[in-house]
């Protein structure tokens, strides 16, 4: 004690000095100038804009972010401020004339730089917690106010953050700066050390085992804490705190050593106390590290396994037909179960031994098969054998009985994911922490178990399920009675909504009467609210504490009754039917996982009878503001409920992470009650899904880990953009068009890059997941829509409800698809072709339109016709609309869906009240990629109009029509022909660590060259789409900003054959460009200084060359016209020619379009 | 204390030597044996004296030989001595940002006086004792010189130490509190042991009960204070200020003080040769503290440079007066 209180003295008044020198308080207004605004500024959003978008309300809601962003923040303004705070602890005694008294005062060396590092390290700590304490104080005092108010922290994380992070982490990074400025003689060295020090903690985090960074660096709150399962610490995090203290301890004890003042140590006593510490530790470390590290092998040796299994059974060898028994489910402790499974050998070539996934921490204590008990059999890995010597033929059926209990390892769940961040860096998974941490969740608190973690028997190895052309989905009757504590609540399909509750344990009855392919167990003591609409149990099952937004939302609840039967009707009208009697919206824990594993890596919040809503999600969302009418007193209340319903509807529609709801619904229509199978199969799987998602819900979602996978992805600044456009706060409450973001985030160069190379059926999904994904993204949504609207809404859900009628707990193919497209008439065939198998797509041409005026309507109103010609130059079938305005118009007018075939021409008449000013077709998927613009040869001159006296032509006649043929030898940018000499914009040095490199920006490249970006200096030559420029089905050039030298000249090559000697002529195509001086333009003159028109066109440095020969070539740009321009009449033998342009000229941007070489016969 | 110390003396030097560089002896083969009471330690600049100091006080190791304070070894035992030790340096001042009191109240803690309530009491004592009361609230970097000069004693005794080391206690002070700071060590010495360094004889006071002269890095004196007046016999003398002028030149002599006006004044000098004293010379028989020190040094042939140093140091205390006073000016 007297030691203690020796040591506090020594606290005390370093304490005293910190905290009177200006450079403490100079640290203490940076974080207050960090953390504060970013609070507020979080809070200001979550409060305002929130209830708009589930993602900003997630990334804002400081109940859920104050730990990890606030204190993470603190911890490191103040960890420097440590440095800077005792960098000098060596000589501020000297200076102050001090230490030769202290030195005298009996107080040992190390009690003096252990109390000097408590009292930084307590300097360090006061304002942090003051910090934090305030804003707790702002956010209880701000609950009352309906102008502001600021989430309260979530309690868990808060004191998780004050204890456990805190204190050990700063204690820590005091006791190195000590122990520098013990070690190191030059203060400047303390400073250089101290902060290179956390430098290389950042990187050493980054770069860390993602299942090492939640115990080995300083914040165990970098995911997201949890009301509903709340989450303090655990023993390795515990464990690797006390590690970090003992190490601090030893790092004092060694600075003791170079301490000047002889203290009656046996220095080898003391390296030994201080290097055993020390080792204690790194061994401590090394205990979690080893821990982690064995729980990723277990990992690995399963998903090994499993996946040699795979490969020995590569069908689909056992179909389970029917689940049934009782599970007693006693959270957080054991979960016991009876299994009966009845099963069918499917497999035509019989099987060795009946193959089943099971949760390997799972015991298993019986196995009755056939009603013998079963002796023979393996359970290791998670792999269940039957009998693993006997055969199987094709058809038998068999009667399983199991006995097993224990708590399912959630480490057993998404072996085989495209992303395994098991095995990757912590940076790797960054981003993806922010979708939940816990594969699944067996507390007292929650049950959470999601289908993956195999908690009752699936057929098969656990892995490459989701490959479904070999592994179809297993539908299986259920029929389970769930026993639970009293005042539980099960989820789920509940055919009857019987539970009862007796001795203390409430017990429910999971029986959908359709076929499942799986099932998800979600219980906990849920506030339930439910009401019966059309037969079916709606039912919301939330957390106790998050009811709130329930009662601000029940006067609506009439108006959501009546939506929901609205969209059962839509539905039905389809033919798509709910199949189930219950359907549970559950609130799960915001720290569970939402995204699955597999190459596709889908959200898991869609579940046959339940759709999970994430705790972040419409739980904790902040509606009091947007739902307090005050203001709106113009407003009566149909308004305001209207205004409340809109904003309720899209704020579930606009989860942009896989939790929209109405999506998820529809995937009970369709999803789980057949599955696609066969060649081709996942991208028919997604087609179909998107078909039916279109159809009934008008839009189509798509979500995949993989949109959050980089650090810095496309999509999230696509949500984040998304939500800034949603402070719209008029009558109706703003909406995310999924569909936008899919075509910010999808449709870009790179995957039409990847869409060129394979067919749909031939995907690289388990090679290259990421890039399958985004192909069939961009391609199965554009092929839904073109089904949808070439064939006819009705049309098109005859085939999907057909669909469902033939193949409802079994799987369909592609001919199976085509067949009923067959039977039913509807040529599917004839709108889109073999779309899966057949890479081709169609090409489109069109002619310049003509205007003439017709006779006018039955009222005497002036009818206008627009026609053209469009010519589809491909031998694959397409789908367009022609769009066009008057120039009056605000948004564009549209056709219905035009079907045109193979390379053929049809007429389009446009009819309008005046006469039209723009028009285009708008292909779904096409060659052109983008919008094809008609040319109209007039102006909007009413007077000059030819009129004539018949009647309107019909939208769509047959044409003869041909593109005008191109003479001559013609090489533009987009053939095989022309190359740069680009440096690789793709490659980033081998040095560059993997973190940062995360954060450079790919480029987007089209057709190997990177797409030009307005503004941006190009030193490599890129592409720019544009009218202007020459092209077939795509306008497009090559441009780079001039420069360079001789040694670094950057060169394009336009390369062609000549077929036969003589005089060639040939020609230049200069495209038109954009000469407005843009914001682009001014961007660049802020960037390189001086204003740049790119407009300003020099003289081009243009080589010929062929055999050895080398012909300059001066063409003088800004003289030149647009389109075609003659560079000069050349005598050619029969060789390869080649046209190089380099990038040296006196103009700003050179273009490089398109050559052509004209025959001397012409 | 250890048992089987049989404790005599407070301070037990034995046979130290000490040096900085090789072959630069700062101490050599010093013998000393302190008890109770005030013990003054003379020497010049130079002499030693403050390595010494450091070496009981544990901050320095001897090179050879020990030390040893109340039984304890200052080496082995070095922990055991700070606990009994309280010491002001030469050279102290204090962290400047600190109240008074609060640069008292952590040393007390450090040392041990971990009870607050008679810690707090404790500081307020002796902050009385040193006449520093009525600044307690204030911080170390408003004082005056002699203010912090005072607070130095005052935390060399905030533990109530056994054994008090004081090098140079009075630089700065002025004449008053030289006379209270004298006062204070002579009080406190009756029952602790007290080694006070100095160069300023006057400052051991009519208290001081044992005195050694440390010489180039050897005790050449260690007795009773009657036995170095003692020694100054013949030494000291006085003359008519007008036969000032009769000293010849190859007498070494030191004026130490002047008594009378115009005719009648005498000028009182030690001497290192008292057959070269002219014959109207009057033998003192009653010489100071500080002539009999000088004597003593004359006696060794060092009165040169005993002046000499006492000139530097003089120089060097009104340097640092008129830098002390540019700085607060500024």
């Amino acid at each position: 004690m007297d030691y203690a209180a020796r040591i506090w003295g020594v606290s005390l008044s370093e304490m005293r000095s910190a905290s009177r020198l200006a450079r403490t308080w100079l640290f203490v207004v940076i974080g207050l100038l960090i953390t504060v605004p970013a609070y507020l500024g979080s809070a200001f959003s979550h409060y305002n804009l929130g209830a708009f978008e589930p993602y900003l309300s997630m990334v804002s809601n400081v109940r859920y972010i104050f730990a990890a962003q606030i204190g993470g923040s603190l911890i490191l303004v103040y960890s420097i401020g440590i440095v800077f705070l005792a960098f000098d602890i060596r000589v501020r005694d000297k200076n102050a004339r001090m230490h030769e008294v202290l030195e005298s005062r009996p107080i040992d060396n190390f009690g003096f730089l252990l109390g000097r590092t408590l009292g930084i390290t307590f300097i360090a700590l006061l304002p942090i917690l003051v910090t934090m304490f305030l804003a707790l104080i702002i956010a209880f005092a701000t609950q009352f106010n309906v102008a502001f108010q600021v989430a309260i922290p979530q309690p868990h994380s808060f004191w998780q953050f004050i204890l456990i992070d805190l204190v050990p982490n700063i204690f820590f990074y005091a006791a190195f700066v000590v122990f520098l400025a013990m070690v190191l003689r030059f203060r400047l060295l303390v400073i250089i050390f101290g902060i290179g020090f956390m430098v290389l903690l950042f990187y050493v985090a980054a770069l860390m085992p993602y299942q090492l960074s939640d115990v080995l660096t300083w914040m165990s709150v970098q995911e997201y804490p949890s009301d509903v399962r709340p989450f303090f610490t655990n023993t390795l995090t515990l464990l690797e705190r006390l590690a970090i203290i003992v190490f601090s301890l030893g790092m004092l004890y060694l600075a003791t050593l170079a301490h000047h003042r002889h203290d009656g140590y046996v220095h080898a006593r003391v390296t030994a106390l201080g290097v055993g510490l020390v080792v204690v530790g790194c061994l401590g470390f090394y205990g979690v590290y080893l821990n982690s590290v064995n729980e990723a092998d277990d990992r690995l040796v399963w998903t090994n396994e499993h996946l040699k299994v795979d490969q020995s059974f590569p069908n689909t060898s056992l179909d389970v037909k029917e689940l049934t028994g009782s599970i007693d489910v006693n959270p957080g402790s054991i979960l016991q179960a009876q299994y009966s499974l009845s099963v069918e050998v499917i497999d035509t070539n019989g099987t060795e031994g009946l193959l089943f996934s099971f949760n390997p921490a799972m015991d298993i204590e019986e196995i009755r098969l056939d009603g013998s008990t079963l002796q023979d059999f393996e359970f290791e890995n998670g792999l269940l054998v039957l009998n693993p010597k006997t055969f199987y033929p094709i058809g038998s059926k068999h009667e399983i009985e199991l006995v097993a209990e224990g708590v399912p390892d959630e480490l057993f769940q998404y072996l085989d994911s495209g992303i395994d961040l098991y095995g990757n860096t912590a940076f790797t998974g960054i981003n993806l922490r922010l979708l939940g941490q816990f594969n699944s969740i067996f507390t007292s608190d929650v049950v959470a178990l999601p289908p993956d973690a195999a908690w009752y028997p699936q057929a098969g190895p656990h892995v490459n399920r989701d490959q479904i052309t070999r592994r179809p989905r297993d539908f299986f009757t259920v029929d389970l009675q769930i026993n639970l504590p009293e005042d539980w609540v099960v989820a789920g399909p509940r055919e009857q909504n019987s539970s009862l509750s007796q001795g203390g344990v409430a017990s429910y009855r999971i029986n959908p009467k359709i076929p499942v392919p799986s099932l998800a167990l979600v219980a906990d003591e849920f506030h339930r609210v439910a009401a019966e609409i059309e037969g079916i149990t709606f039912e919301l099952l939330f957390h106790p504490k998050h009811t709130k937004n329930l009662a601000i939302f029940a006067d609506l609840k009439d108006e959501i009754v009546r939506d929901i039967e609205e969209r059962l009707r839509t539905a039905a009208r389809f033919g798509l039917d709910y199949p189930f009697s219950t359907l549970s919206l559950v609130e799960v824990p915001a720290n569970l996982k939402i995204f699955g594993g597999g190459w596709r890596m889908d959200t898991v919040q869609s579940q046959p009878g339940i759709l999970f809503m994430r705790e972040l999600n419409f739980p904790t969302t902040s509606f009091v503001k947007q739902t307090n009418f005050e203001n709106r007193t113009e407003w009566d209340e149909e308004t305001q409920k209207e205004y409340k319903f809109g904003l309720l509807e899209s704020f579930l529609r606009n989860d942009l992470l896989g939790g929209n709801i109405f999506l998820g619904f529809v995937r009970n229509l369709f999803v789980f009650q057949t599955g696609a199978t066969g060649s081709g199969a996942e991208a028919l799987d997604f087609t179909v899904e998107a078909l039916v998602n279109q159809l009934v819900v008008g839009d189509s979602g798509f979500f995949s880990a993989y949109m959050m996978a980089d650090a810095n992805p496309t999509g999230q600044g696509t949500f984040l953009s998304s939500s800034t456009q949603a402070t719209y706060t008029g009558r109706q409450a703003p909406t995310v068009s999924t569909s936008r973001v899919r075509e910010m985030v999808f449709n870009t160069n790179s995957t039409w890059e990847s869409a060129m190379d394979y067919p749909l059926n031939k995907l690289p999904f388990s090679e290259d997941p990421g890039t399958s994904l985004k192909v069939l993204e961009m391609k199965g949504n554009k092929l839904a829509s073109a089904i949808i609207d070439g064939l006819g809404k009705e049309e098109a859900g005859e085939i999907v409800s057909h669909l469902i009628k033939q193949h409802q707990g079994t799987s369909y193919t592609y001919d199976d698809l085509r067949q009923i497209s067959a039977d039913l008439e509807i040529p599917i065939d004839q709108v889109v072709g073999d779309w899966l198998n057949d890479i081709k797509l169609p090409g489109y041409l069109v002619s310049s339109g003509s205007i003439v005026r017709v006779s006018d309507d039955a009222s005497n109103q002036p009818r206008y016709q627009t026609s053209f010609h469009l010519h589809n130059g491909e031998d694959v079938p397409g789908v367009v609309t022609a769009w066009y305005t008057t120039g009056s118009q605000e948004v564009n007018s549209q056709t219905n869906a035009i079907t045109i075939p193979p390379e053929s021409s049809i007429r389009i008449n446009l009819i309008s009240q005046d006469p039209l000013t723009e028009v285009g077709v708008q292909p779904y998927l096409s060659l052109n990629r983008d919008s094809i613009p008609v040319r109209l040869g007039r102006k909007t001159d009413d007077q000059s109009i030819e009129q004539v006296s018949e009647g309107p032509r019909p939208l769509v006649e047959s044409s003869n029509w041909m593109p005008p043929e191109q003479t001559g030898i013609i090489v533009d940018d987009l053939d095989e022909g022309f190359s740069t000499d680009n440096p690789d914009l793709d490659v980033i040095p081998e040095w560059v660590p993997n973190f940062v490199k995360a954060f450079i920006p790919k480029p987007d490249i089209d057709q190997k060259l990177p797409v030009h970006r307005s503004g941006a200096i190009g030193y490599a030559w890129a592409r720019e789409t544009t009218e202007g420029a020459f092209g077939t089905y795509r306008r497009t050039t090559a441009r780079i900003d001039s420069g360079g030298t001789e040694s670094t000249a950057v060169y394009c090559y336009f390369k062609t054959e000549i077929p036969m000697p003589g005089t060639w002529k040939l020609d230049f195509y200069l495209p038109e460009a954009n000469f407005n001086k843009t914001e682009a333009m001014k961007l660049r003159k802020a960037m390189v200084g001086e204003w740049r028109d790119t407009a300003n066109q020099g003289i081009y440095g243009i080589t010929l060359q062929f055999l050895d020969q080398e012909h300059e070539i001066e063409f003088d740009a800004s003289v030149g016209s647009q389109g075609w321009n003659q560079l000069g009449e050349f005598e050619l033998p029969v060789a390869p020619v080649t046209v190089r342009i380099s990038n040296k000229s006196d103009g700003d941007t050179l273009f490089a379009d398109a050559i052509r070489w004209t025959p001397p016969a012409s | 204390m250890p048992s089987d110390v049989v404790v005599e003396s407070s301070i037990e030097i034995d046979h130290i030597t000490h040096f900085y560089k090789k072959n630069q002896n700062i101490l050599e083969d010093v013998n000393l044996s302190l008890g109770t009471g005030l013990f003054g330690l003379l020497g010049a600049n130079g002499a030693g004296k403050s390595t010494l100091m450091r070496i009981i006080c544990t901050l320095l190791v001897p090179k050879e030989g020990s030390a040893r304070v109340c039984g304890y070894d200052v080496v082995k035992d070095c922990r055991q001595v700070r606990e009994l030790i309280g010491y002001l340096p030469q050279e102290f001042s204090a962290w400047r940002l600190h109240r008074v009191e609060e640069v008292l109240d952590t040393l007390a803690q450090i040392s041990g006086m971990t009870n607050k309530k008679i810690r707090r009491a404790r500081v307020a004592e002796v902050l009385e004792s040193v006449g520093l009361d009525a600044v307690a609230d204030r911080k170390v970097k408003k004082l005056s010189g002699g203010m912090v000069r005072r607070l130095g004693v005052a935390q060399a005794l905030v533990h109530e130490p056994q054994v008090l080391i004081v090098d140079e206690p009075t630089v700065g002070l002025d004449p008053e509190e030289r006379m209270r700071f004298r006062q204070l060590m002579t009080q406190l010495g009756r029952d602790r042991t007290i080694l006070l360094s100095t160069h300023i004889v006057a400052d051991l006071g009519s208290g001081v009960s044992q005195i050694a002269i440390l010489d180039d890095g050897n005790i050449s004196f260690q007795g009773e204070p009657t036995e170095l007046l003692n020694r100054a016999q013949d030494f000291v003398y006085r003359i008519p200020s007008s036969e000032e002028g009769l000293l010849s030149d190859e007498l070494d002599f030191e004026i130490v003080s002047r008594e009378g006006f115009d005719q009648d004044a005498t000028v009182r000098v030690v001497v290192d040769d008292p057959d070269a004293v002219p014959s109207s010379a009057e033998k003192v028989n009653d010489p100071s503290l500080e002539e009999a020190y000088l004597a003593f040094m004359a006696a060794r042939g060092k009165l040169s440079t005993a002046r000499q140093i006492e000139e530097e140091l003089d120089a060097k205390a009104k340097k640092k007066q008129e830098r002390m006073k540019l700085k607060k000016l500024r």
